[in-house]
């Protein structure tokens, strides 16, 4: 069994998952000497001991030291072969997605819990990928781009890049950008994290997340050998709009650093909260994370052309702030999929000083080779039509899209409120985050009867959270799925999701006026 | 442990030699007096220092003005080890952009892919009714795991499931990275038959484990005339490979077609590496990487009932009897449909095997390029169809590179290269291993033998590396020296000296001038290139 497995392992945890991962489970808590906790608990209900536990019992007979009381309560299980297979069977509703999707499809509900655009990217996007691999074009994109990443892309994104932050007032002594060194570009932004998170961590170092945090943060930390440190975003409940009905303590957060913070993930726009963060809270991280030399801020940026304020509110990153201050410290990282709605090409890449891009380059050369050309060599293309050409009446693509997004954001919110939930207004990204406290549903009756291997504190025998059971009960009765964001929260704090819920408004006018006149259907 | 030795002999020469700023002087003596010692700390320093030298690009060097800061690298980098310097790649890649010569070194074809694959990719990108635009599913688009599936069911004469026993990745790369990642725990040992894909030795590392290499022995047809030297076959000794696999091993990578030297592994060493696996313990599994196995263009005199009838020539080590079980066979699209840049690969295998992979996509990249995938799942059928007076477009591709391959051996010949007799031997792949004749060996001017070289393994320029950086230089030709594909213990040794991988992946355009530099050798006198400044005028007659 492989090491990446074991902390993806432990992972899991985290959010449920299914036995196998609990014998896992099992082997952290142990370590800790809280043996009896989950021991006791595979042996007296919800499942049979499954032979993942003899796997993990032989394990902890392998692995060292504290293993001797904990031999007691795995060897309770029945033997059987041993092999990897069967610490990973079962694997197949193993995350939040993974339960809500097929859900979803069961019951015929409108799923609003996915985030990706239902219609196509737009006609020049398309285009740009006929140029580049129609032959009648000349661009011919079909053999490997060079590993770390495709020569016209990087070149353009150092441009794009170069022109932004100066305007930000980056100063000049930065800029403009290096192709050739501060650019790396990979399969998606998940891969480009994954792969800076596999070139800067060691085992032991401490990754903070603000939470609620997209989570496949804390599995790629987790598959790295890091400690994930949680730091919630507080709500006001004063407040009005994502932005600043989710606070950041800085005290708090200040309290989370240490020498041993290798990596702060920062996502502006913020998926699920559709919060941005403004200057004020930049420039306190900022200064946070500049008494600490060896900490490194991934600034994920995803959503930075879906903002709805762009005069009051625009999209700042943290790499410029206060005249680049920590931009020694900061890989900034976007990709195409949500800005051209285009998420299956799988472009992304990060920017920032070379020390810190050959963190991505290093691995990504070996766990790619290349990332794919075609693709790259279309968003390219796509960059700088978006950048330099009029859209649909608008003056960029840019301002088209945001449009776009901010009538469906309408469109949600209107629907929201016909369900008597509280719509936490999103100021970027396409989620929102709704008040669900007046939404009065059977939760005792869905949280008894119904099994979810993937909610969290399913290991540990925890009622099921409000808001898993309001999502299961609105996708069962009322036929529209959310995704409950108690999946993007830590055990400690999971108590925050327990009135809210995420809706996807990435999606079709009529899909969303549908999801409306089913909440018509039900509440009113 | 001669490994760490070497890499940290090349760091120290490294460091003396261009190291100029903010190194700390105590690691850097440390270093210089303890080059066989191998202490993480040190490393992880030297790592760090290595990493912010090497022009990290294969087009430049430049130093950024960004950075008075080093590189403190992560786990993965510091388990790279040198891997973050300047390589053979980038270092060729140097030369070629420097000097232009004809390029037969990387192994990507210089044409188009075949009209249907890109008109599949033209058409999948334009259909709004299926608009492969937004994420697939993680362990791969279904209707590519369904084509590959109804190929595979016949390859392996046995009913794959398209979702419990394909993985689609980033390209054959990604698919050996994750079955590494999935199978190796740090300590344990990989099996390498050498020589190998340096890929390999890299991902090994990555994951933690320990490369152990093989090696394949170079048995020449005929040594024996006096001044000549004769081409031959690379074969595996069954006893070397007894002596290395044990309990330790949890990978053995083989990979038929060979990359460098072109060899197809026998049906009867195949069931040796299946035999040895006795030695091993019942986790050990067998990579196989058989991305060219639509390019075996010298077949196997013999042809076996378990072979695939859609493959001729090429053996699926998972076809031989039990091996399925011990299996994850790996291949791509990218040397097969010419389209090296679509980076679309896939792991096949029993479930056991498939599920780990299963578990790690969605946090490696969530899914491979979608529209990618419906492109390739759009050409699997096609490529079945008859092409270009074939009865399929994988017997056009076979002819296609048998005749390049004749091109370039009757180059290479005519130079004084020995090539292998394909009427004999049978061979696969895309390149030409060839061995360099005395004659030719005579005429490498002095000042590039044992150069001292950052890129080249062990921080020299052995015969080999020499004679490619000579002939690239001031030949106009550019091939790929043997010693990186080998461990660093052998190429002292000398078994790579001779050697060099030419590839003919190339327009008959390229090759042709490739033959004519390569006529330049003949008529060059021992000698002749040994003035220093000797740089001809190389390339705009040839290229």
């Amino acid at each position: 069994m492989k090491s990446t497995l074991l902390r993806l392992g432990v992972f899991h945890h985290r959010i449920g998952v299914v036995p196998v991962v609990h014998a896992l489970l099992t082997i952290r808590q142990t370590r800790r000497t809280i043996v009896p906790l989950s021991s006791r608990y595979y042996q007296q209900k919800r499942f049979a001991p499954r032979s993942g536990m003899t796997l993990s019992s032989s394990i902890l007979r392998s692995s060292s030291s504290s293993s001797s009381n904990c031999h007691d309560t795995t060897t309770a299980a029945p033997a059987a072969a041993a092999g990897l297979a069967h610490r990973l069977d079962g694997l197949d509703q193993p995350t939040v997605w993974q339960e809500f999707s097929p859900l979803a499809t069961q019951y015929n509900s409108i799923n609003l819990g996915q985030g990706f655009p239902d219609w196509d990217p737009p006609n020049f996007v398309v285009e740009a990928m006929k140029r580049s691999i129609d032959p009648t074009f000349g661009r011919n994109a079909n053999q490997y781009a060079r590993s770390y990443a495709h020569m016209p892309l990087a070149t353009v994104l150092a441009q794009e890049y170069t022109h932004r932050w100066q305007q930000s007032k980056l100063p000049s002594h930065l800029l403009p950008l290096d192709p050739t060194t501060q650019i790396a570009t990979a399969t998606g932004v998940t891969n480009v994290l994954y792969c800076a998170l596999q070139g800067l961590i060691n085992p032991g170092d401490q990754v903070v997340l603000l939470e609620p945090y997209f989570d496949i943060y804390s599995s790629q930390v987790q598959m790295a050998g890091g400690e994930c440190v949680y730091c919630p975003l507080r709500p006001d409940t004063s407040a009005v709009g994502a932005s600043d009905v989710f606070t950041l303590d800085l005290d708090e957060l200040e309290s989370k650093l240490s020498t041993q913070t290798r990596v702060l993930i920062l996502n502006t726009p913020h998926n699920p909260t559709g919060k941005m963060f403004n200057h004020e809270e930049l420039q306190g991280i900022a200064n946070l994370v500049s008494k600490y030399p060896q900490l490194v801020v991934i600034s994920d940026e995803v959503y930075e052309h879906i903002v709805f304020d762009t005069v009051n509110e625009p999209h700042l990153s943290i790499a410029t702030i206060n005249n680049g201050q920590i931009w020694h410290q900061t890989l900034t990282m976007s990709s195409a999929g949500k800005t051209f709605s285009c998420t299956g090409w799988k472009v992304g890449w990060a920017v920032g000083p070379s020390h810190l891009v050959k963190a991505v380059t290093s691995v990504q050369q070996w766990c790619n080779f290349s990332p794919t050309t075609p693709t790259q060599d279309a968003i390219a293309q796509a960059l700088q039509t978006a950048r330099e050409e009029p859209y649909q009446g608008y003056p960029t693509y840019y301002d088209w899209l945001a449009s776009d997004y901010r009538h469906k954001r309408q469109l949600l919110v209107d629907a929201l409120l016909v369900a008597g939930m509280k719509p936490i207004v999103p100021n970027g990204g396409f989620f929102i985050m709704a008040d669900t406290q007046h939404v009065d549903f059977p939760y005792d009756d869905i949280a008894n009867t119904q099994l979810s291997t993937a909610m969290p504190g399913y290991a540990t025998g925890k009622k099921m959270p409000r808001d898993w059971a309001l999502s299961r009960w609105l996708t069962q009765t009322v036929g529209v799925t959310a995704i409950p964001p108690s999946a993007f929260y830590s055990l400690d704090t999971v108590d925050l999701a327990a009135n809210t819920l995420r809706f996807a408004f990435c999606k079709g006018e009529s899909t969303l006026q549908q999801a409306k006149q089913r909440f018509e259907t039900y509440f009113t | 442990m001669f490994q760490s030795t070497a890499l940290l002999a090349v760091i120290c020469i490294y460091i003396t030699q261009s190291w100029s700023s903010a190194f700390q002087p105590s690691s850097r003596k440390q270093c210089l007096s303890r080059p066989g010692a191998t202490k993480e700390s040190q490393l992880r320093t030297l790592v760090q220092s290595v990493s912010r030298q090497s022009g990290d690009d294969s087009t430049s060097a430049s130093s950024s003005a960004d950075d008075g800061i080093a590189f403190s690298p992560g786990e993965a980098t510091i388990r790279l080890g040198l891997s973050t310097g300047p390589t053979v790649w980038t270092e060729f890649g140097r030369i070629a952009q420097e000097f232009d010569p004809v390029n037969l070194g990387q192994g990507f074809p210089d044409w188009l892919p075949p009209k249907f694959a890109v008109d599949s990719l033209v058409e999948a990108v334009l259909d709004s009714a299926q608009s492969p635009h937004q994420y697939t599913r993680p362990a791969g688009h279904p209707n590519l795991v369904q084509q590959l599936a109804r190929r595979y069911s016949i390859h392996m004469k046995r009913d794959i499931h398209p979702m419990d026993e394909i993985a689609v990745t980033v390209g054959a790369s990604q698919a050996l990275y994750l079955s590494l990642q999935t199978l190796i725990k740090p300590g344990d040992e990989v099996v390498l038959f050498e020589p190998f894909f340096d890929l390999y030795v890299n991902q090994v590392h990555l994951a933690g484990g320990t490369p152990v290499f093989v090696p394949l022995y170079f048995e020449p047809y005929d040594d024996q005339i006096e001044g000549e030297v004769s081409g031959g076959e690379w074969k595996l000794d069954r006893r070397e490979l007894m002596k290395f696999v044990s309990p330790k091993t949890k990978a053995i990578i083989l990979n038929s077609p060979h990359n460098p030297t072109g060899k197809v592994f026998t049906r009867s060493e195949m069931e040796t590496i299946a035999e040895s696996l006795d030695l091993a313990g019942p986790a050990c599994v067998v990579l196989s990487d058989e991305v060219y196995k639509y390019i075996v263009h010298a077949p196997p005199k013999e042809q076996f009932t378990s072979d695939s009838p859609l493959c001729a020539g090429h053996t699926h080590f998972a076809s031989l009897p039990g091996m399925w079980d011990r299996t994850i066979t790996i291949s791509s699209a990218g040397k097969t449909f010419s389209a090296t840049g679509w980076q679309v690969g896939w792991c096949i295998g029993p479930r056991r095997l498939i599920g780990p992979i299963h578990q790690l996509l969605p946090y490696v990249q969530f899914c491979a390029s979608t529209v990618i995938q419906e492109a390739l799942a759009r050409s699997l059928p096609r490529a079945d169809e008859p092409y270009e007076g074939h009865s399929s477009y994988y017997e056009y591709l076979k002819d296609k590179y048998t005749k390049k391959r004749d091109l370039l051996v009757n180059a290479l010949t005519n130079a004084g290269f020995a090539v292998p007799d394909y009427q004999r031997t049978p061979g696969g792949g895309f390149f030409i291993f060839a061995r360099a004749g005395n004659a030719i060996v005579d005429l490498i001017p002095p000042k590039y033998l044992m150069a001292k070289n950052p890129a080249a393994p062990g921080g020299v320029a052995r015969q080999d590396w020499a004679l490619c950086q000579w002939m690239a230089e001031e030949i106009g030709l550019l091939c790929i020296p043997s010693s990186p594909f080998f461990s660093m213990v052998k190429a002292e040794e000398g078994a790579s000296d001779s050697f060099i991988r030419v590839a003919f992946c190339k327009n008959d355009e390229t090759i042709e001038a490739a033959a004519k530099a390569l006529e330049r050798l003949k008529t060059m006198e021992v000698g002749a290139g040994k003035s220093s400044n000797a740089t001809i005028a190389s390339t705009g007659d040839v290229k």
